[in-house]
């Protein structure tokens, strides 16, 4: 540090301490890094031992039936950078063993603002998780989201969960597991749950299981309401200490006759309190209205009284500090 | 109350207090030599001295403080659970340090890391990232003042070691 006080004003970028080089080299996107170590030796030294960044990265399956000259099997596609930078990692010892030998030349390790695990397409290849995981091993993630589609995945997804402790996670299911298992999934999140088969089973418990476990549940399928079953949620989420929201779309019918059940209807204006509901805000224009039951707001969007479609549902309740 | 901060080439810089708090090194010293805010004779009689800081860095420091006085502490994600802090170069911020040459910045972030000022920091690691963003090797060597002891050939094995994220 003596020696910083007697440089000049012209100050070598390479003179400063390394705890600076990181703080910059932790913010040089990754096209800029691959830029940087063609520079000099001391930058390219820098590049390969420091982390990096991404905003966003993802990794899916890709099959050698979209590219026939491909020699492998079975590829995963990888983005570490912006979408040009996707690239084919074959699964294979070796394939992994050249991925970690490039990465190393230019980072120590990488975080990611977001990152995808599109483990679709992955039923008859649970094995290539497994490939996966080793091929993440130095990532740091701090928005991690899965798209899963059958039990076997799931569970391997939520290993590779277990070592984000820290991350937020959203966890798209296009299936509906059973009972027991969907209850294991950790809390997270968002939980979003798309394609499920109608009348397999009731989706209101459903729902209401998952409302106890999860921080934010989002339903991607139209729900019957009923009156009795809009105020258990409102009164399950007032009662819920934690903040936590739930996003659902209900049956237009069902939607208007649960809000009756309140007396709520066309009339209903601004200030009105029909039973314990107080009306915040009604836009008829933007077909939206905003109701209070006791620490919920309940966002109700896409209610036109007239035209019969689905009506999107939003309640969040207040933390315990308020909102 | 205020402090007296005393620069290598031995400038002294009266400061608010709360200016004086904003650097972690500078509130530690000061925590060292009993200086506290409700005892103005130790104010008066102290003054802190910054052996790796120079008068016109300083200057530049303060400026920056003093626009930053009153910002509520930032909620900060802990970069070694999640990854990287997330930081926003604010306008006024971006102007401030737009017409400083590069060797000027380094200075001051060589001030901002001894002196521990964590936004001033975030600040100019982002706008010195910025300012590398698009560049070509050779204009990054200009910028800063290098000399690239690199061989074609081994730009040539750099460049292979790592085709599988090149263009």
């Amino acid at each position: 540090s003596v020696f910083l006080s007697l440089l000049g004003p012209e100050m070598e970028f390479l003179a400063l301490p390394n705890v600076v080089h990181r703080a910059i080299m932790e913010r040089v996107e990754l096209e800029d890094r691959l830029t940087l170590r063609l520079t000099c030796r001391a930058l390219r030294k820098l590049v390969a031992e420091s982390r990096a960044y991404s905003a966003r990265g993802s990794i899916r399956l890709d099959t050698k039936q979209f590219v026939p000259e491909r020699s492998d099997d079975v590829s995963i596609l990888v983005q570490i950078a912006e979408y040009k930078r996707m690239r084919w990692v074959e699964v294979s010892e070796e394939g992994l063993i050249q991925f970690h030998a490039m990465s190393r030349n230019i980072f120590t390790g990488i975080s990611f603002g977001y990152f995808m695990f599109d483990l679709r397409d992955l039923d008859d290849a649970p094995f290539v998780v497994d490939f996966i995981r080793n091929l993440v091993n130095n990532f740091k993630i701090e928005d991690i989201r899965f798209q899963v589609e059958s039990q076997p995945i799931l569970d391997k997804a939520l290993q590779i969960l277990a070592k984000y402790p820290d991350s937020e996670c959203t966890m798209h299911l296009w299936f509906l597991p059973e009972t027991d298992q969907l209850l294991a999934i950790p809390q997270i999140k968002r939980l979003r749950i798309s394609d499920i088969p109608d009348g397999r089973r009731d989706m209101f418990e459903v729902f209401v299981m998952l409302l106890k476990s999860n921080s934010l549940t989002y339903f991607d399928i139209e729900m019957e309401l009923t009156t009795a079953k809009l105020r258990q949620v409102m009164q399950m989420l007032s009662c819920e200490n934690r903040k936590r929201r739930v996003q659902f779309t209900v049956n237009h019918d069902s939607m208007i006759r649960s809000l009756g059940g309140f007396g709520i209807d066309q009339s209903t204006k601004v200030g009105h309190i029909c039973d314990e509901l107080e009306v915040v805000l009604v836009w008829t224009d933007s077909s939206l209205m905003q109701l209070r039951y006791r620490r919920c707001l309940i966002e109700i969007s896409r209610l036109d009284w007239m035209v019969s479609r689905i009506v999107n549902v939003d309640i969040e309740n207040c933390d315990a500090n308020g909102r | 109350p205020n402090v007296k901060l005393v620069t290598s080439d031995n400038e002294e810089f009266v400061v608010d207090f709360r200016i004086a708090k904003m650097s972690v090194t500078v509130s530690r010293l000061m925590e060292a030599m009993n200086m506290s805010e409700t005892d103005d004779a130790s104010l008066l009689s102290n003054s802190i001295p910054l052996p790796n800081v120079t008068k016109a860095v300083m200057a530049r420091v303060i400026e920056w403080c003093e626009k930053h006085k009153n910002d509520e502490p930032k909620e900060e994600k802990e970069n070694d659970k999640r990854g990287r802090t997330t930081h926003v170069v604010s306008d006024w911020d971006k102007e401030f340090l737009k017409n400083d040459e590069f060797g000027r910045l380094c200075q001051l972030m060589g001030a901002a890391n001894y002196l521990e000022i964590k936004g001033l920091f975030n600040d100019i690691s982002q706008t010195i990232a910025n300012m590398i963003h698009g560049k070509k090797s050779d204009e990054i060597a200009e910028m800063f003042n290098i000399h690239c002891d690199l061989t074609e050939a081994e730009k040539k094995e750099i460049r292979k070691k790592t085709a599988w994220c090149e263009d």
